[in-house]
């Protein structure tokens, strides 16, 4: 004879390892889904401008780092034992660094902005950058990326000093609504959490069934 | 003509309640502001006024304009303005809010030199503009009018056209599902309020306005049977039609007839936080800052919904 507690814990046991299953496997999708979108909404305007695409690197290592934050995105969190699936969002998604960019176009920018790099920025105001934090603190001061407005300062400069045509210089997400690509994936998880769940329990009485067939 | 979406009349109806409702204690009051007569716009029988102010913000910049409607005295802050009998410019009865009566006064000098009231039959206004349009020459006038501090537009495009603050209302995100046995639906909507201040200070001010003004509450949904409280000139709803000056302003009302079985707009799941964005300006020769718009921002999210049971009828 078999205590009805014990059946209770197996089939707490089974569910939350299937559950862990199909989470894991709904967390590849969900990178999956946000890369396709990136793909979609962010590489083709990024290299609008040829010279800019090249220094935004969207589709480089600019996409490797994304891609691998988003590998190292924890997206199952285990609590008290209950289990919680995350979106990555503004808030829980590490975009420092030299994602920093990416925040721009996920908050979307008003007026018409120039990407320049550290030395560029220096160049045109004779001094280091002010304290706001630069787009890429982690790399040399030449692959640092700035966002810069346009003004008919900052136009003479480019044109005098830095020798450059300002409308390759121009961000491509400059007056953009928000694209938050981050967003894409969460319609997908809602309209299938309910689906994951069903399955995943009436799976794991299957099982509980096939293992305790015939005890009494 | 086909009739207005019911995401068209959600957004407008949401656009009313942010603009009037919520920012109701945003509405400054300019004084004795001169008003200057536009030779190139006046003809034989039609005199416009435009009025000399210097204030920054612009009042009359995109999102802005003169206060159309008098302040709210009675009911709670879902449903404010009262609604009182009377009719569309096409003399049929309704309900609704009649143009302001005290929000804007113009006076004219007198032979003695004090500033006299000109009654307000006597006049239309442009709220959209700032101008006054009368069918006599005055003398030496002035105006006194509150004005919409905080601009409200709905398109991306637009924010900087004016300076800030700027809000602006973004619905994106549709989605529509069954609530209940037999017909009807809910449809839910995804709205974004981006906030653009000048400073910490303002923009703390507006982004708790705004998560005030939704949480926990709900706004009328407007059926918009004859259009917007202005005109497309910037006139009140009707104003421009009379073929004299001698229709009651109160006669002719902005509806505020609700759509039929959906009735409401309930807010759901606001949240509200700042965006710091990594921007640099210019400002003079070498001055280096953060950018002016994009400093000083943040957003309100929510989700808007309403049950729609037309499909019952």
């Amino acid at each position: 004879m078999i205590a009805v507690g014990k059946v209770s814990l197996d089939m707490v046991a089974i569910s939350k390892k299937k559950l862990m299953e199909q989470l894991e496997k709904a967390s590849e999708k969900v990178i999956e889904l946000i890369m396709k979108e990136y793909d979609d909404e962010l590489v083709d305007v990024s290299n609008i401008n040829r010279d800019v695409g090249k220094v935004l690197d969207f589709d480089g290592a600019r996409k490797d780092e994304f891609l691998s934050r988003l590998e190292k995105f924890e997206f199952i969190i285990e609590e008290n034992n209950n289990i919680k699936f995350r979106m990555p969002t503004m808030e829980s998604f590490d975009l420092s660094g030299n994602l920093q960019i990416f925040a721009n176009i996920f908050e979307g920018t008003t007026g018409i902005y120039y990407v320049v790099n550290g030395e560029e920025y220096e160049q045109i105001y004779n001094k280091k950058p002010i304290n706001a934090e630069p787009l890429d603190e982690y790399m040399p001061k030449k692959d640092r990326l700035y966002l810069i407005k346009k003004s008919g300062f900052v136009d003479r400069k480019i044109k005098n000093v830095l020798k450059k045509n300002i409308n390759n210089m121009v961000f491509p997400f400059s007056n953009t609504p928000p694209i938050n690509i981050l967003d894409s994936a969460g319609e997908y998880v809602e309209e299938h959490m309910p689906k994951w769940v069903t399955q995943t329990v009436g799976d794991s009485v299957k099982r509980l069934t096939k293992k305790y067939k015939g005890v009494r | 003509m086909p009739e207005m979406s019911l995401m068209r009349k959600e957004d407008l109806s949401l656009y009313y309640h942010i603009k009037d409702v919520i920012f109701q204690s945003f509405m400054e009051r300019e004084e004795y502001i001169p008003l200057e007569m536009m030779d190139e716009l006046c003809t034989l029988n039609s005199y416009v006024y435009a009025a000399l102010t210097d204030m920054v913000p612009s009042p009359t910049e995109r999102g802005r304009g003169w206060v159309y409607f008098d302040s709210y005295e009675s009911g709670d802050l879902c449903f404010p303005y009262s609604t009182v009998s009377g009719t569309t410019a096409e003399g049929d009865p309704t309900t609704g809010t009649p143009e302001q009566s005290n929000r804007v006064t113009v006076y004219e000098t007198s032979s003695s030199g004090t500033l006299d009231a000109v009654t307000d039959q006597e006049y239309m206004i442009d709220y959209i503009d700032g101008r006054i349009i009368t069918d006599s020459r005055l003398s030496n006038p002035y105006v006194s009018y509150y004005w919409h501090y905080i601009s409200v537009v709905d398109e991306w495009a637009a924010i900087e056209a004016a300076d800030p603050p700027v809000v602006v209302i973004d619905i994106h995100g549709i989605d529509k599902a069954g609530y209940q046995l037999g017909g009807g639906k809910k449809t839910t909507r995804k709205v974004d309020i981006h906030i653009f201040a000048s400073d910490p200070a303002e923009r703390n001010d507006i982004a708790e306005a705004v998560y005030d003004g939704l949480y926990n509450r709900s706004c009328p949904l407007y059926d918009f049977p004859t259009g917007g409280a202005l005109d497309y000139d910037g006139t009140f709803y009707g104003r421009g039609s009379p073929p004299d000056k001698s229709m009651n302003k109160l006669e002719t009302l902005f509806s505020r007839d609700r759509v039929n079985l959906v009735n409401r707009l309930y807010f759901d799941n606001v949240t509200s936080r700042h965006v710091n964005l990594p921007l640099i300006m210019s400002r003079g020769r070498n001055e280096v800052m953060l950018s002016d718009l994009n400093a000083y921002r943040s957003k309100v999210s929510f989700d808007m919904f309403s049950y729609d049971d037309r499909s019952l009828e």
